[in-house]
């Protein structure tokens, strides 16, 4: 395994234990918590991380977690008519 | 030389479009008899073009149309024609809930709250029993929409008992189901999210029952959404292309639009990346048609990793960029609706994913993009 690689694997793993306990957690802690974590992290890459493609796959693993915060899709309500 | 068409002959028109679902030729019809109305009919034409552009996600139309009818109504109620007055208790309860309506998909939800409640009180005055159904449907959606949810289920289930027509169920099935599916989503609670979907299969069997494609369009786009997070992605595709053949012949462009959207994010998963390119575009198209500056956005951001994942970085930091600005302006414009923390946690994925393609395009990020 290539060192960018490791730290892509460490990264996902970091994220994995960060997002893991949102589940069961409030909606106000986990936007506070969780996206403090996750938005340090991309800034600390952003500074020490020099490779380019490294740097942009990082962001990608961090994306991807932090899409969890979302919520699941927006239903629709149709249209509620006489 | 060619007698141009009375009031009534464009009105039973645009009745009778509007019946069959064709909100365009409705609306042109509508706007066409303002010319030969009388104040009354004037009155009528206005609020049937807010209902139908509520319809077709223009709100701030309608919200135009409204203001309009508004101003003709005090020289109405002074009228002494008891036909006029019928046409007027019926067109004040038009307005009051489509004036709701289009103010709580803005966002301005203490306005669509008092306009709603001023609807149902209106119509338990007048004793119509489908005014106040329709006005307590509305306001639990604007509920929604304020991420009251709690209050939304229960207004909902207050209904139940008052609710005999089929429709109406159908209706409240699927409006009881999206407010248990916010809370599900909100607290990460799957079991709720089963109790959403078997809402929206009640009301599907009603609705499909009923031939009533106005509601199942919704509750194919509803159950789409519901088989994408359990990730089934074969059963999810099947509904949203359901949805958007359905919609398509309604003309109904914002479940087109939504399901457009949420095929070309199960695609963009499924590794079918031209496809989704090309149902993200065409959720782009449809989104630009309409108010929703969230959809409009989601659909953007959604064309902007289909095509990091294509490799084509331009393309995906002018998606992205388009993205994070149109939920920014979003969010600016629903005050009150988001916690700063909440908007930050909404907006960061997209704001990652902007850093993403501007790196892959060799660009630098600064520490702005990610606050």
């Amino acid at each position: 395994m290539t060192p960018a690689a490791a730290f892509i694997a460490a990264l996902r793993d970091v994220c994995k234990e960060i997002m893991e306990p949102q589940r069961n957690e409030e909606a106000e802690n986990r936007y506070n918590r969780v996206g403090g974590q996750l938005r340090r992290l991309a800034a600390t890459i952003g500074k020490k991380v020099t490779d380019q493609e490294t740097r942009a796959a990082a962001m990608g693993v961090l994306r991807e977690a932090a899409e969890e915060l979302r919520g699941w899709g927006i239903a629709g309500r149709g249209e509620v008519r006489e | 030389m060619k007698k141009s068409p009375s009031f009534f002959s464009l009105d039973a028109s645009a009745q009778a479009a509007y019946g069959r679902g064709d909100l365009a030729r409705a609306y042109a019809l509508w706007h066409e008899s303002l010319a030969t109305a009388t104040p009354v009919q004037r009155i009528g034409a206005l609020a049937d073009l807010a209902k139908v552009c509520n319809q077709r996600g223009k709100s701030t139309r309608a919200l135009d149309f409204i203001a309009q009818a508004e101003r003709l109504l005090p020289r109405l109620s002074r009228t002494t024609d008891d036909a006029d007055l019928a046409d007027v208790t019926h067109t004040k309860t038009a307005l009051l809930i489509e004036s709701g309506k289009a103010l709580g998909v803005l966002g301005q939800f203490g306005a669509a709250r008092a306009s709603l409640n001023a609807a149902r009180r209106w119509c338990e005055r007048t004793r119509d029993r489908d005014g106040v159904k329709i006005a307590m449907l509305n306001l639990g959606s604007v509920e929604i929409e304020a991420h009251e949810y709690q209050r939304a289920i229960e207004l909902f289930q207050s209904m139940l008992p008052i609710v005999r027509d089929r429709y109406d169920k159908a209706l409240l099935w699927l409006n009881l189901g999206v407010a248990i599916w916010e809370q599900a989503s909100a607290s990460r609670d799957s079991r709720k999210a089963n109790a959403a979907a078997k809402y929206w299969r009640r009301g599907l069997a009603i609705a499909r029952h009923l031939k009533r494609p106005d509601v199942s369009v919704w509750l194919y786009h509803n159950l789409g959404l519901y088989e994408q997070h359990l990730g089934s992605a074969r059963r999810a595709i099947e509904h949203y292309l359901k949805t958007i053949r359905l919609a398509t012949r309604l003309d109904n462009l914002h479940a087109n639009a939504m399901a457009c959207s949420g095929l070309a994010s199960v695609l963009r998963r499924q590794d079918a990346l031209a496809r989704a390119d090309s149902a993200a575009r065409q959720a782009i198209r449809r989104f630009s048609a309409l108010d929703d500056l969230h959809g409009l956005a989601e659909a953007h951001y959604v064309r902007g990793l289909v095509n990091l994942d294509r490799g084509r970085p331009k393309i995906a930091h002018k998606m992205l960029a388009a993205a994070l600005r149109l939920a920014q302006r979003d969010l600016r414009n629903r005050q009150g609706r988001y916690r700063h923390d909440v908007a930050l946690a909404q907006l960061l994925p997209w704001k990652l994913a902007l850093a993403e393609a501007a790196i892959r395009l060799g660009k630098r990020i600064t520490g702005a993009i990610l606050r």
